[in-house]
């Protein structure tokens, strides 16, 4: 019986040590192949006179990355009538410093609903496009601020603001909440000849808020707190917000933003956060990622907002 | 044989009652079989071993008492009086040094009425090959059609489509909620102290309830109230010890069994050694499992019986230096008891009441302490119940069968919490409890069920009522049952059922990983109970006497099935509630499962093979379209055999093959930029990469198959009896999948100075995981 144990004691070692990792290998997993296609995000909200993009193509995930440069057309309609015309190459995206996403529109974005449709070409690989209509302004209103006026989970004196969205009857209206202040961005001075002369202006901030409404997702750093009317359809929704405005100095002026989405826009964002937190988690629930591009791959968001000063 | 002749009013009708039992041990036969010779009507003992049987009063009857594996014994009985108690000892067929294969011992498969269930006796399991030797009753059971497991080394059970959560496990009569070890390689039960283990897939009878999938119920032994026995064996990993006997002959038994590993006794040493002069260390690392039962016939009438398990998983480690103390550790486990009164009113009447507690706990710790300064913090979460509930068991005449009863349980749910002790010289102290604070709710049920025989038609039909309150909701349903058995001829039939059920308590999991950080949490106002509704369809046959064979189809929908939403963790943020964290939809599982099992003579086993679909759809996940259930397995093959050259050698070997996982895989990416909301003030660029598929659970995992071998070798002591087990698991060593992960590519080049830089490339690769390689293992087991 010694003997017996030895000798199989002997094969296991033996047999672990073969190869340089036993436990994993490398599989053949036959991935469709990928028809790489335009990937394009464009963000559009009411109010501003610009509008965000970025051009690029999509990979398979087992196609080797080439670093070509394509280049690209893009044209934005309202209402089929030509807002802006842009050509550029991808290649103009791997330089951060140069912000190439922001493109100066014309006028600003107006906030009465219309139908904004995109279209981008990049010869030799295709065409994309997409369309959404400018959801209506929301209307909301701020029923309570009190700085200092709750208690947060953590037992901190945060601040407290109760705000009221009226929805419209009809099904399919999604929201965000984003709370910030309006600050000192940058202060910028100049000396022509011994006069010192400063420039100042102002920045809008974010402010991390939280809530313990359990019928809101996250959407990120930006948008924030999203809803969606299934549960209050044409009824008026308070929401109750929690956030910490320390960081604003004296003179800035806290205010909260409400988005109106549409319901792709809302969708990607749900699930972009997703797949953000899940990100390096080996733990977590995989995750598709949204995108509502015909002939392509991104995002095509059009927002409304209404902002409502807090103090 | 002890016979008592009760004076009884003389009727048209004789009832025999009493108790099937084992001659040696005393242990109660669960669904021995009584006929009467001359009319071919019989009954079938309770999980007590308690039978009553009414028949035509004649002049004479003639009684046939058999069991599976034991010698039958007959019995005649001149001019019977209206009630007969027959109390009967059957020797075991070991015992009786011949093997006597008889064509009615016990109730056969065709006979039957319920349908989609198995019996694997506890001395069968014991001999299917194991992983390091640790005979286990999940894994078993994994072999079995519709049965699947996870995946490498888990033993959660996949029931028909269901989901862990879904199964119903009763140890005596007490639901269990976590039932693993070692994160799932090994399960909680020790075969030794078991008496017998019944899984049902299907055609649930009325007084099951409370979960969709599947009931498993487990009942240890009772202890011998004759003499004392015992058994145990040595392993690689484990040992354990198994004690039974009387205290009092005959009226009160004891039982005793215990199991623990000891890694930890071999790696302390290890630890202390390389931990250096001046460090203490502190290891734990091991589980373990108690049980206990005590049974006591207070007299022909009465039986009480007090049963008893505690086990857990002990994950700890502590080093203390000079001046510095760190460590960590996770422990989880279950306790249950169970205090069970057997009361026969009548020979047709019979009341078993219960009593049961169950605990689930796990907690997680850290602890940092640097002289004045000092950190802890401790995760826990668990569930606690306590319960009872009556069952009548009610034998009018040979033509039905009753059961009704009622039960009720009370919960106490702990989703996950964490406590923190901070205390830092330069820092506010600080002492909190972040999470999800209890929940408490309240189950109840009732139900109503008859066996009723129609001649060649046997019918089981039944009805259970539920109620749940929590959270200010009170939920409801009515769930009929229905089970069919045609006689088509003497060694066939048809079979159908229809089952519906609800249950109340959700399993949150990751479905890639089965972890003890799993939670069970239960129906609140947002998230409602979960439903299913079963039909199948078989035939059952035995041929030449040996061997049992089965064939049904079945078709399951399941409503409010719960899953995570994407992206979310098992590892649940605490600053929000896990009903943010879920979403429900539909389930929809169907297939064919064909099984042929031997039970007796040189060569025992199984095979089993299963076909089937399993489909999943949430609004939330995927789009809202269906996709395939991650242990979605097309094709699940089983293959056990057991074969013994002689009384001192035998061989067991156990072949599986099912079709792979299906996983998500990311098949595309690109780059994109962050959404600002409009905030045109930053001139922030934020470029993002994303990875995603189109389609969840597309792809599939490297199929599963896996051999496993044992021999023993056997040999009479005077003592008793001892064994030497040699077996290998995986004895050709695939590399099953354990898990399946997406990076990038490891690429060596080589350089211009003539050498190899490494590094990782842009491309991603597919790579799986594996965890159980080629194990051989020897135990030693005796038995006196």
């Amino acid at each position: 019986m010694s003997r017996l144990s030895a000798v199989l004691t002997m094969t296991l070692l033996v047999i672990s040590a073969c190869g340089d990792d036993p436990f994993r290998q490398v599989v053949d997993i036959e991935l469709p192949n990928h028809d790489p296609a335009p990937a394009i995000s464009v963000e559009l909200v009411a109010g501003d006179s610009i509008v965000r993009h970025s051009v690029a193509r999509s990979y398979g995930t087992q196609d080797e990355r080439t670093e070509e440069e394509l280049h690209y057309e893009m044209v934005l309609y309202r209402d089929d009538a030509e807002v802006l015309r842009h050509g550029g190459t991808t290649q103009d995206f791997t330089d951060p410093s140069t912000n190439p996403s922001n493109l100066v529109l014309p006028a600003p974005v107006d906030s009465m609903p219309a139908r904004y449709r995109i279209e981008v070409n990049i010869p030799g690989l295709g065409s994309a496009s997409s369309e959404e209509m400018m959801p209506t302004r929301p209307n909301a209103r701020v029923v309570r601020f009190e700085r200092e006026g709750a208690l947060s989970p953590d037992g901190e004196r945060v601040d407290a603001l109760s705000l009221e969205i009226s929805d419209p009857p009809g099904p399919g209206n999604y929201y965000a909440v984003a709370v910030g202040y309006r600050g000192l961005g940058a202060t910028r001075c100049f000396n022509n000849q011994g006069v010192i002369t400063c420039d100042s202006t102002y920045a809008d901030f974010s402010l991390i808020a939280q809530t313990p409404n359990p019928l809101v997702r996250d959407l990120g750093y930006a948008y924030a707190m999203g809803l969606s009317d299934a549960s209050f359809d044409g009824q008026d929704y308070q929401l109750e917000v929690q956030f910490s405005s320390a960081e604003a100095s004296e003179n800035a002026s806290l205010f909260v933003e409400v988005f109106s989405l549409t319901e792709a826009a809302f969708r990607y964002l749900v699930s972009k956060e997703a797949f953000d937190r899940a990100r390096g988690n080996p733990f977590a629930e995989p995750v598709t990622v949204t995108n509502n591009i015909d002939g392509g791959y991104g995002y095509f968001i059009v927002a409304n907002r209404r902002r409502l000063m807090l103090e | 044989m002890s016979a008592c002749l009760w004076a009884g009013v003389l009727t048209g009708q004789t009832t025999v009652s009493g108790y099937l039992t084992d001659a040696a041990s005393g242990e109660a036969l669960l669904a021995a079989n009584v006929m009467e010779l001359r009319t071919g009507q019989g009954a079938v003992a309770n999980e007590y071993g308690f039978y009553s049987l009414t028949l035509p009063r004649r002049d004479s009857l003639r009684l046939r008492f058999s069991y599976i594996g034991y010698g039958s014994r007959d019995t005649l009985i001149l001019q019977p009086p209206a009630t007969l108690a027959i109390d009967l000892g059957l020797q075991s067929a070991a015992e009786l040094e011949t093997v006597v294969v008889t064509s009615n011992q016990g109730e056969r498969i065709e006979q039957r009425t319920q349908m989609s269930t198995v019996e694997i006796p506890v001395a069968q399991i014991k001999r299917v090959p194991a992983l390091l030797g640790e005979v286990d009753v999940l894994k078993t059971l994994q072999l079995l059609p519709g049965v699947q497991s996870g995946g490498e080394g888990a033993t959660g059970l996949y029931v028909r489509g269901g989901s862990p959560d879904q199964n119903l496990v009763l140890l005596d009569g007490v639901p269990i909620y976590n039932v693993s070890h070692l994160l799932g390689v090994f399960s909680i039960f020790n075969a030794d102290a078991l008496r017998n283990v019944t899984l049902t897939k299907g055609g649930f009878p009325a007084r099951y309830g409370g979960r969709l999938s599947s009931v498993l119920s487990i009942n240890m032994k009772e202890g011998n109230l004759n003499e004392w026995e015992g058994e145990g064996s040595l392993g690689l990993i484990s040992s354990k010890l198994t004690l039974s006997g009387p205290l009092r002959k005959g009226r009160t038994s004891v039982l005793l069994s215990g199991r623990r590993t000891y890694a930890d006794l071999i790696a302390a040493p290890l630890l202390k050694r390389t931990a250096g002069p001046g460090t203490e260390t502190d290891l734990g690392l091991y589980f373990y499992d108690l049980n206990a039962k005590l049974q006591h016939k207070v007299n022909d009438r009465h039986r009480l019986f007090l049963s008893f398990y505690n086990g857990s998983d002990v994950f700890r480690t502590e080093i203390s230096e000079e001046t510095e103390t760190y460590g960590g550790g996770t422990n989880w486990g279950n306790l249950i008891s169970a205090a069970r009164w057997n009361w026969q009113v009548g020979p047709k009447l019979f009341v078993n009441t219960t009593a049961t507690y169950s605990r689930y706990r796990i907690e997680i710790n850290s602890l940092s302490a640097n002289g004045e300064d000092e950190f802890r913090a401790r995760y826990f979460s668990g569930i606690n119940d306590l319960g009872g509930k009556m069952d009548f068991d009610y034998v009018p005449n040979p033509n039905h069968y009753l059961r009704f009863g009622t039960g009720f349980t009370h919960h106490t749910y702990h989703p996950g919490a964490v406590s923190l002790l901070n205390r830092a010289e330069d820092a506010v102290d600080l002492d909190t409890l972040i999470g999800s604070s209890s929940t408490s709710a309240a189950e109840v049920y009732a139900y109503l069920e008859d066996d009723i025989s129609l001649g060649a038609l046997k019918v089981n039909v039944g009805l259970h009522l539920s109620g749940f309150a929590v959270d200010g909701e009170f939920y409801s349903s009515l769930q009929p049952r229905l089970g069919l058995r045609y006689l088509v001829r003497d060694d066939w039939s048809v079979k159908a059922s229809y089952s519906r059920m609800q249950q109340y308590i959700n399993l949150l999991a990751s479905e890639s990983l089965s972890l003890p950080t799993d939670l069970w949490v239960p129906t609140t106002a947002q998230v409602r109970p979960q439903q299913s509704w079963q039909v199948a369809v078989g035939a059952a046959k035995t041929y030449r006497s040996a061997y049992e064979v089965s064939l049904e189809a079945f078709y399951k929908k399941m409503n409010n099935v719960l899953s995570f939403r994407e992206g979310a963790s098992f590892l649940l943020g605490l600053e929000s509630d896990w009903q943010t964290k879920v979403t429900q939809g539909r389930g929809e599982a169907y297939g064919a499962e064909f099984f042929v099992q031997k039970k007796e003579g040189r060569l025992t086993g199984w095979v089993g093979y299963t076909l089937s679909w399993n489909n999943r759809q949430f609004e939330e996940l995927n789009g809202g379209r269906a996709f395939p259930f991650r242990y979605d397995r097309r094709h699940d093959l089983s293959v056990v055999g057991n074969y013994d050259f002689s009384e001192r050698i035998g061989l067991s070997g156990a072949f599986v093959y099912g079709t792979g996982n299906a996983v998500t895989l990311p098949i595309y990416t690109y780059t994109t930029v962050n959404p600002q909301a409009g905030t045109h003030w930053s001139n922030n660029y934020y470029p993002d990469r994303i990875e995603t598929s189109t389609e969840k659970n597309s792809f599939r995992m490297t199929n599963y198959h896996r051999l496993d071998l044992s021999v023993s070798f056997r040999k009479k002591k005077r003592w008793g009896e001892r064994s030497w087990v040699i077996s290998v698991y995986n004895a050709y060593w695939h590399r099953n999948p354990y898990y399946m992960e997406v990076g990038p590519e490891w690429v060596c080049t080589e350089d211009s100075n003539g050498g190899t830089s490494c590094g990782y490339g842009d491309r991603l690769v597919v790579s799986e995981v594996s965890i159980l390689p080629i194990i051989p293992s020897v135990a030693y087991t005796f038995k006196f």
